[in-house]
Formats: structure tokens, C-alpha cells, sequence
């Protein structure tokens, strides 16, 4: 850890989040949806962050926060890398036409970012939703998974063990699963810190614009948003839920990074 | 088949695929879209009425060829709600986008090269790590939260430049320009923030190049070298990046223009997405989405003026 400072700085950040979406599973100060006349309280005893325009309880919403926040990123890259990576695997063991075409496709995929995803899914759907939200944000994180992992099964398929594994009659699908997923795991799951990262940046963005999760669930993004008519007297109700948004992000961007660093140690030398 | 027609060839069958997914995603997907649009208190007779109207009683490739072929010869349509034709709104709408993700790519350079480059050089101090640092926390940060954050302090606490609002070109210029500042700005930093990174990188591949230390060997100073020889293969790479940023700007602005209340495309879509008016929706997503395409095609084609190596017209496998 005292090697890779990266990894360990990000590894704290994100478990804090991971601490807080636990305790918010057993235990809140307050009912997050609790509304009180003691309202734009500031931080003290009473209420650890102070309490917003309706009188709930900031730090309460901002634990139930990191539980959507959490969710929302692993389903996203959950579908992410559950459909881009065999896709990846395939376009590099079939590399005439069937794999130029698969990461052609994901190409146009490419050309839906998340939010406008997202919009036509909410424009469909007659109202944004946390599922609308979650589902836009994984498929438009199909081709980077695709991509990474189509780089690094080339580069697998090119070693001598693959060429004995065909010599010993193991078939493509054999090779697949038994060889060549295996060993892009740890690029894959860098992918996978990265593209969580991006996720709760999308989930916030779309939470923000009122087209991710209704307002009965409390979401960082959805706090700022509630926090808009109060900014210019009480800066307090979105300090909180942007420093948390903050926090989760970047603890994801560099525990990515660091676990890159660990995989590819001459990154470390050319890098710093 | 040559590379330019092969890529041409392929942006327009990846054209006509994007506007199968998008008509798909509206159209296709279980649901009654008149219903949607009407909400849950419509009466029955009022959704026959409007299924009627925009005549979703008729098979779907038929209406997709109506919509394509509309697109193509500039019949945006109408509106379904108020039956205004869309095509004059979304040219006006278009228009401050456009000029909003211009200023902001202009921003987000003018940020990330000269910090990129230093933070290459001076890699190894202490300097160069905290600009690569700072860089790491404004890639966290999400674009209205910065576009919040500049709003009270330039616009509401320091009163140097409007918090929010549009002045149109035509009104006047000055307005113009000062209103577009802070949006442009906010969306430049957020984008810089992840172009350093990659311009960083770009240079370092540079400066670790044979050709660069040849140069400094025989004399070049580090700053006219990196500019005469480093600066067109970091560019290489770097064009791709901006090309693509291009494309996520165009997305970022709709968040921004949200949050600065500016009249831009962006804030006319999520209004339509509220109106429950898919037609438009439809439109323009397919427009976002062509621009996107148009943009990636533009960032292929120019490999071929920065890399003289790509102008004999084969095509290169990637693998």
C-alpha cells in the first residue's frame, strides 16, 4: 500500500461510501423523508449537517444517498460489462468480419451517451425512473468494456499457451472462458472502477435534470437539485451532497488508476 | 475499397442504425405512446384522437420512412402538442448550443494544453503532480455543480458577469458575449479537467521519444523542440480526444444551459421530454446523435492531414 499511494487513497475514499450505504441499511439519525419545522437548521448536535428546505435531515439523506448511488453504479456497470466484455472477447477470437462488425456496432452504441439514452428512455417511458437511469447509464458503457476488453484478449491470444491449448483440441469457447477471461480480469475491472465512477456522475447529471430517481428517494444529485431556491441564502443544503458526490468519484477514478499502476508497473515509471 | 469511401460508407450505415434505435426506443417499446403523451388522465377518446392525428394506427415502417424522409428534406415536422412547426425553433435553439460548445472547447484547450504540457515537464516535481492532482478532482466534480458554484461567485457575489439568462447576438453583442462566458466556461473546465490527463500523457509519450532526445542532443532548447517536433505527433493522438469531446460537449451543454437558464437545444429538449411531445423528442435526439457521428467521421478523416502515413489510401488493420 505505502508503494501504490493512489490504490490506497482511493480505496479509503470508496469505502467510506461503502461505510455509509451500510450503516443507512440499519441505522439512520432520522427518517430521511421526515419533514419538521425546524427547517434550514444549521450543522450542530441536533442534525450533524443541519437540515434542508423542508425541514429532513441532510446527513440521514445524504447515508441513503450513498445507497443509491452505490446501486445505481454496480447495476450500470453490471450491464456494462456483462454485455460488453464476451462481446469484446468475441470480436478478438473472430477477427475477420464477425469482429470488425461486433465493435462497428458498439461503435454507434458510441453515439448514445448516457444522457440522451436516458432521455429517450424517460420520453418513452412518460417519466424518468432510477431503472430508466440505470439502464441508459449501462448501455452506454457497453463499448468501452467491448473495447478493453477486445485489446486485451488479443493481446492473451497471442501467447504460446493459447497456441498449445489449440494444439490440445480446446475449442474457441474452451479458450474463451478458461484462458482468456481469466487473465483480462484485472484490466476489466479497472474498466469497471472507471466506469463507476462515470456512473454516479450520470446518475447525479440525470437526478439534477428530474429524470433519474422520483423525490421520494433522497439521491445526492436530486438533493442539489432541491437545493436550488435556498443557494443564495443557505449554501449548506448543497455543500453536503456535492462534497459527497465529490468524494465517490473521485475515490472510484483513483482506485482505477491505482489499480493500473499495480498491473503495469512500468506505468509508474513512465508516468510520475 | 480506399479508406475515405470505406469510412463514408460506414458513417451512413451507422446513421441509418441510430435512427432505427432511436425510432425503436420511441416507437417500439411496449407502451401506448399516445397514452404516454396524454399522461393518466387522459380519457380514451381523447388518446384515439391523438393516435389518429399523428397516425400511430398505421405500421411502423411506414411511419419511419415518413420521419426519415421528412428528416431529409428539411420537414422537421410539427409539434404534436401545439402543431407549430419545429424546424425554425430548433435552428434558433441550435444556434446557442452551438456557440456554447465552441466557447467551451476553446476553454477547455486553452486550460489543458499549457497545464498538460507543464505537468509533463515537470513530472517528476512537485508542481506537475499537483496540477495532475487538481485535474483528478475536477474530473469528480459534476458539471452543475461547477456551473452552481461559478454562478454564485462570479455571477451573484463578485457581480462581474450575469449569473444566468441569454442576450441574443442580434440585441447586442456585448450582452451576447457576457452571458455566454460563464456557461462556456464552466463546461471548458469540467472537459479540461479530463483533457489534461491525456495531454499529459500524450507529451510524456513525447518526451520519451528517440527523436526528441536526438533534438535536444544537438542543440534544441526543450520548449522550441517540443513545439517543432513534439507538438504535431502528441496532436496525433490528442485529436482524437478533442474530437470526441466535441461530441460530449454537445451533451454537457444540455445540463449547462439547464443550470444557466440559457435557450439552447439542450433546455428545448427537456422541455419536450416534460411536454410528453415524442415527435420533437425524436427529431431532435436524432440530430444530437447525427452530430455526434458527423464529428467522429470529421476526427477520422483528419488523421489523414496531421499523419501523412495514412494518405496512401489503405486501410489500416487496427489490431
Amino acid at each position: 500500500m505505502k508503494r501504490n499511494p493512489t490504490l490506497a487513497v482511493g480505496g479509503a475514499m470508496v469505502a467510506v461510501v461503502v461505510l455509509l450505504a451500510l450503516i443507512s441499511v440499519f441505522w439512520t439519525p432520522w427518517l430521511p423523508t421526515q419533514v419538521s419545522t425546524n427547517r434550514l437548521a444549521p450543522p450542530g448536535a441536533e442534525h450533524l449537517m443541519g437540515t434542508d428546505g423542508f425541514g429532513q435531515d441532510i446527513f440521514s439523506r445524504i447515508l441513503i444517498g450513498a445507497r443509491s448511488c452505490l446501486l445505481v453504479g454496480v447495476v450500470a456497470v453490471g450491464i456494462g460489462a456483462l454485455l460488453g466484455v464476451p462481446l469484446g472477447i468475441t470480436a478478438a477470437i473472430n477477427r475477420g468480419w464477425p469482429g470488425r462488425l461486433i465493435m462497428r456496432t458498439t461503435d454507434i452504441v458510441y453515439a448514445f451517451p448516457a444522457l440522451l439514452l436516458a432521455i429517450l428512455l424517460a420520453a418513452a417511458r412518460g417519466s424518468g425512473s432510477t431503472l430508466t437511469a440505470m439502464v441508459a447509464i449501462g448501455i452506454a458503457s457497453i463499448p468501452a468494456f467491448a473495447r478493453v476488453a477486445r485489446g486485451a484478449a488479443l493481446q492473451v491470444l497471442s501467447q504460446d499457451y493459447i497456441l498449445a491449448a489449440r494444439g490440445a483440441g480446446i475449442g474457441r469457447r474452451g479458450i474463451a472462458i478458461r484462458h482468456v477471461l481469466p487473465n483480462i480480469t484485472p484490466v476489466v475491472l479497472v474498466q469497471g472502477s472507471v466506469s463507476f465512477g462515470l456512473a454516479i456522475l450520470a446518475e447525479a447529471s440525470l437526478s439534477y435534470l428530474g429524470l433519474g430517481t422520483p423525490p421520494t428517494t433522497p439521491t445526492w444529485g436530486r438533493m442539489i437539485y432541491e437545493a436550488q431556491p435556498y443557494l443564495y441564502s443557505n449554501l449548506n443544503l448543497a455543500f453536503w451532497p456535492g462534497l459527497f458526490i465529490a468524494l465517490a468519484v473521485l475515490g472510484f477514478n483513483l482506485l482505477g488508476d491505482g489499480m493500473r499502476e499495480l498491473l503495469d508497473p512500468t506505468l509508474r515509471e513512465a508516468d510520475k | 475499397m480506399t479508406r475515405l469511401t470505406g469510412r463514408v460508407v460506414w458513417f451512413a450505415g451507422s446513421l441509418l442504425m441510430a435512427s432505427l434505435i432511436v425510432f425503436a426506443l420511441l416507437n417500439l417499446l411496449p407502451g401506448d405512446l399516445a397514452g404516454v403523451m396524454l399522461g393518466p388522465n387522459a380519457t380514451p377518446e381523447a388518446v384515439e384522437a391523438l393516435r389518429g392525428r399523428l397516425g400511430l394506427d398505421r405500421p411502423w415502417p411506414i411511419r419511419y420512412l415518413e420521419w426519415i424522409a421528412g428528416l431529409f428534406s428539411g420537414q422537421l415536422g410539427a409539434s404534436a402538442l401545439t402543431g407549430q412547426p419545429i424546424a425554425p425553433m430548433i435552428v434558433d435553439k441550435f444556434g446557442v448550443t452551438f456557440s456554447l460548445v465552441v466557447f467551451g472547447m476553446f476553454f477547455a484547450v486553452a486550460i489543458a494544453l499549457p497545464l498538460g504540457i507543464h505537468s509533463a515537464l515537470r513530472r517528476h516535481h512537485a508542481d506537475g503532480v499537483v496540477v495532475a492532482g487538481i485535474s483528478q478532482f475536477g474530473m469528480a466534480l459534476p458539471v452543475f455543480v461547477v456551473g452552481i458554484g461559478l454562478s454564485l461567485l462570479v455571477g451573484v457575489r463578485l457581480r462581474w458577469l450575469p449569473a444566468n439568462g441569454y442576450v441574443s447576438l442580434g440585441d447586442s453583442l456585448g450582452g451576447w458575449a457576457s452571458h455566454l462566458v460563464l456557461p462556456a466556461f464552466t463546461l471548458g473546465l469540467v472537459q479540461g479537467a479530463v483533457l489534461v490527463r491525456y495531454v499529459r500523457s500524450a507529451f510524456i509519450d513525447v518526451l520519451n521519444q528517440d527523436y526528441f532526445r536526438t533534438a535536444r542532443a544537438i542543440g534544441w532548447r526543450r520548449w522550441p523542440a517540443l513545439l517543432r517536433h513534439g507538438l504535431r505527433n502528441a496532436a496525433l493522438q490528442l485529436v482524437t480526444i478533442v474530437g470526441l469531446q466535441f461530441a460530449t460537449l454537445f451533451v454537457g451543454a444540455i445540463v449547462v444551459e439547464s443550470v444557466f437558464v440559457l435557450p439552447g437545444l439542450g433546455s428545448y429538449l427537456l422541455q419536450m421530454v416534460a411536454n410528453r411531445d415524442i415527435p420533437v423528442v425524436q427529431t431532435i435526439v436524432m440530430l444530437l446523435v447525427t452530430l455526434v457521428l458527423v464529428i467522429n467521421l470529421l476526427v477520422d478523416l483528419s488523421y489523414a492531414i496531421i499523419d501523412p502515413r495514412l494518405r496512401t489510401g489503405e486501410e489500416q488493420d487496427e489490431s
